[in-house]
């Protein structure tokens, strides 16, 4: 169970989850000094991306909303931007990240995440091939956590555990759910993150004003058809990034964790509205769809929605209280993220009702260290990283975020471990090399055009 | 980054360890300290403007405002130094303005694109995302100074008797001999049948 690791699925890390954030905690555990054995990565994806490429993919998605320093790396030079430039020779990146208008392309992104997951032998580290339904506290000694399948099968051991299992599911609030369930309509209502297409001449509302639905309101377009953006919100940040800039570094991160819950959840209803970010490329095809009548933004709700004969017929009253009456379109695309309840992630949900896990307004209420009370212990960790934390790392769903948590976490882990540090020579041998192979990744692919 | 001032500091002092290498080197090349006293003139007030000026002009600081801060800092420098070398045995007599210039930017590619770009986030994985400072991977609070609620645990009071008071109890208990009252104020003197103290 110690860093000797007795059998072959006893480890000292183990990451409850297969994707991004799983990835993030074994780069940063490797990086720091652990044995890539020491490492279990209890899931089943042989492709840490390929959830996210399945998200990107429905949403038609190009660039990220990361900077620079956000990507999959340990360290954080080179950034992408440099890599990028390196790799095509070309110093624009470097210019447009200077002025904080650098994207990471998804494709370069995601070469880059397979190309560190191959690296280091992710596939290896993979564990029992299928999702853990259990967590269970042993008392060990030493403490450990035991990890099961949804058939209670034992699948392995680990002392410190990082569940790291992502979203919650897709959201449909209010008469969107309801309109869901219905078998007449349930076609007709689609999510943003959904596989969807829009015909020429059809008719779609888009809910939301995140990045997600301004994206859709340009696919929609450009296909040809009439899109209504139904905003929510009457005052959408401009800010490009999930929450304000400042939050992504640590001063930020000290100062919201110096709030208390209540005041954090609060802050996070405030600052996670949906954004409205101008790219240059979205504004010129949303003003072409508006000069041609494809394109009206409204602030309202729907009230109501009923199968009708272009498919769906739905009742939109707007902000200001005026009921516009029935409108007839061909399919609602929804912009509204996923289920942000700590309980909609079965494992989660079990861990919670065995142990008493404290969750308050549908958020776990975590430990600063995003422990999760009352298992966890400074010799035998057990946190939680990405949306269902971002209580107390306000980024946590975004790259940027899921590193400052892997990183902390693998921290933890080595001083509990008492693990013998990686040398500077070797850290800069690991940061090099792998740098260097995504640089010839990248050049293999056809330059993603930057939106702003 | 949004530096914090803390952080300024930090990095101000990590990042001029290689110029200060490189005037140190200058200096014993060409016989004398003007341009290691440059380096020192530099750094001090580098960390006034970090902790005085930059701390509440810039919250966010864009990384092309640092090429900015520079052409700056390298006018305040030579304004500096001449006021220096023009006072009474101010010394920097032996460095030319151009001379000056050029040195200043040979140190500055090594303080900043060398050490903070380069250097430091690799030395300190968490430079970036901790505002510049120089941090152990560790979280904002630490586990021991997370404030706990006192409240007593359900689970110890389930947990039963322990190996002490176990042997206190029970058939097996030993007997425990007679001491001397604990109290140090209000100490008797040994009384009769009384084992002695210590």
């Amino acid at each position: 169970m110690g860093s000797q690791n007795g059998s072959t699925n006893d480890f000292s890390i183990g990451v409850v989850g297969d994707g991004f954030g799983a990835l993030l905690v074994y780069v940063s555990a490797v990086y720091l000094g652990f044995r890539p054995e020491q490492i279990g990565i209890f899931g089943k994806n042989l492709v840490p991306t390929s959830t996210y490429q399945q998200f990107a993919w429905n949403l038609g998605q190009t660039v990220l909303r990361s900077e620079s320093e956000s990507h999959f790396l340990p360290a954080d030079w080179p950034t992408f931007a440099q890599l990028d430039a390196w790799a095509r020779k070309d110093p624009s990146p470097l210019f447009r990240s200077a002025g904080r208008k650098f994207n990471p392309g998804v494709p370069e992104i995601m070469t880059e995440a397979s190309i560190v997951a191959d690296r280091l032998n992710w596939t290896d580290r993979i564990v029992g091939g299928t999702h853990v339904g259990w967590i269970v506290r042993e008392p060990g000694p030493p403490l450990h956590y035991s990890m099961y399948d949804e058939d209670a099968q034992l699948i392995g051991r680990a002392k410190h555990v990082m569940i790291a299992v992502g979203h919650g599911p897709l959201a449909f609030p209010g008469v969107y759910g309801k309109a869901r369930e219905n078998p007449e309509m349930r076609d007709r209502i689609v999510q943003a993150y959904e596989p969807k297409q829009y015909y020429q001449g059809g008719r779609y509302i888009i809910i939301g004003s995140g990045i997600a639905s301004v994206n859709e309101w340009a696919n929609c377009i450009e296909a040809g058809a009439q899109c209504i953006a139904l905003r929510r919100n009457p005052h959408p940040d401009q800010q490009d990034l999930n929450v304000p800039r400042c939050l992504f570094d640590g001063s930020g991160i000290d100062a919201f964790q110096g709030l208390g819950f209540d005041e954090r959840v609060d802050f996070l209803g405030k600052a996670l509205k949906g954004t409205a970010p101008t790219r240059r490329n979205w504004s010129e095809i949303i003003r072409h769809g508006r000069d041609n009548g494809l394109f009206e933004e409204v602030i309202g709700n729907i009230t109501d929605i009923q199968p009708g004969p272009a498919g769906l017929k739905t009742r939109l009253k707007l902000y200001d209280g005026t009921d516009v009456g029935d409108i007839d379109v061909t399919g609602i695309v929804a912009g509204t993220g996923f289920v942000k309840s700590a309980l909609a992630l079965p494992v989660f949900r079990r861990l919670a009702q065995t142990y008493n896990v404290p969750v308050e307004r549908e958020r776990v209420k975590l430990k600063l260290n995003c422990g999760v009370p009352p298992l966890d212990r400074p010799e035998s960790r057990l946190a939680m990283m990405g949306l269902v934390s971002n209580t107390i790392v306000p980024n946590a769903d975004t790259i940027a975020g899921l590193k400052y948590q892997a990183r902390r976490f693998a921290g933890d882990c080595f001083r509990a471990e008492g693990i013998k540090p990686r040398s500077f020579a070797s850290k800069w041998s690991m940061q090099t090399s792998l740098a260097r192979d995504v640089v010839k990744g990248i050049k293999r692919l056809d330059k993603t055009e930057q939106l702003a | 980054m949004c530096p914090t001032p803390t952080g300024r500091i930090h990095t101000r002092t990590a990042t001029i360890f290689l110029p200060a290498l490189f005037g140190l080197i200058v200096s014993l090349v060409t016989g004398h300290f003007d341009w290691l006293a440059l380096i020192g003139i530099y750094y001090v007030m580098g960390i006034f403007l970090d902790t005085a000026v930059y701390s509440w002009l810039f919250r966010f600081q864009p990384p092309w405002m640092t090429f900015v801060l520079a052409i700056a800092e390298l006018g305040l420098l030579l304004v500096l130094s001449q006021i220096i070398g023009n006072t009474a045995d101010g010394g920097l007599t032996h460095v030319g303005i151009g001379e000056a210039i050029i040195f200043y930017w040979i140190a500055w590619i090594l303080a900043i694109p060398i050490t903070k770009v380069v250097l430091l986030p690799l030395i300190s994985v968490t430079y970036l995302e901790s505002a510049g400072e120089i941090r152990r991977v560790e979280w904002s609070i630490p586990e021991s100074q997370v404030p706990l609620p006192v409240l007593a645990s359900g689970a110890e009071a389930k947990r039963g008797p322990g190996p002490v008071v176990r042997e206190a109890s029970g058939v097996h208990a030993k007997p425990l001999p007679q001491l001397p009252s604990p109290s140090g104020v209000h100490r008797l003197p040994p009384q009769p049948g009384q084992a002695p103290a210590g």
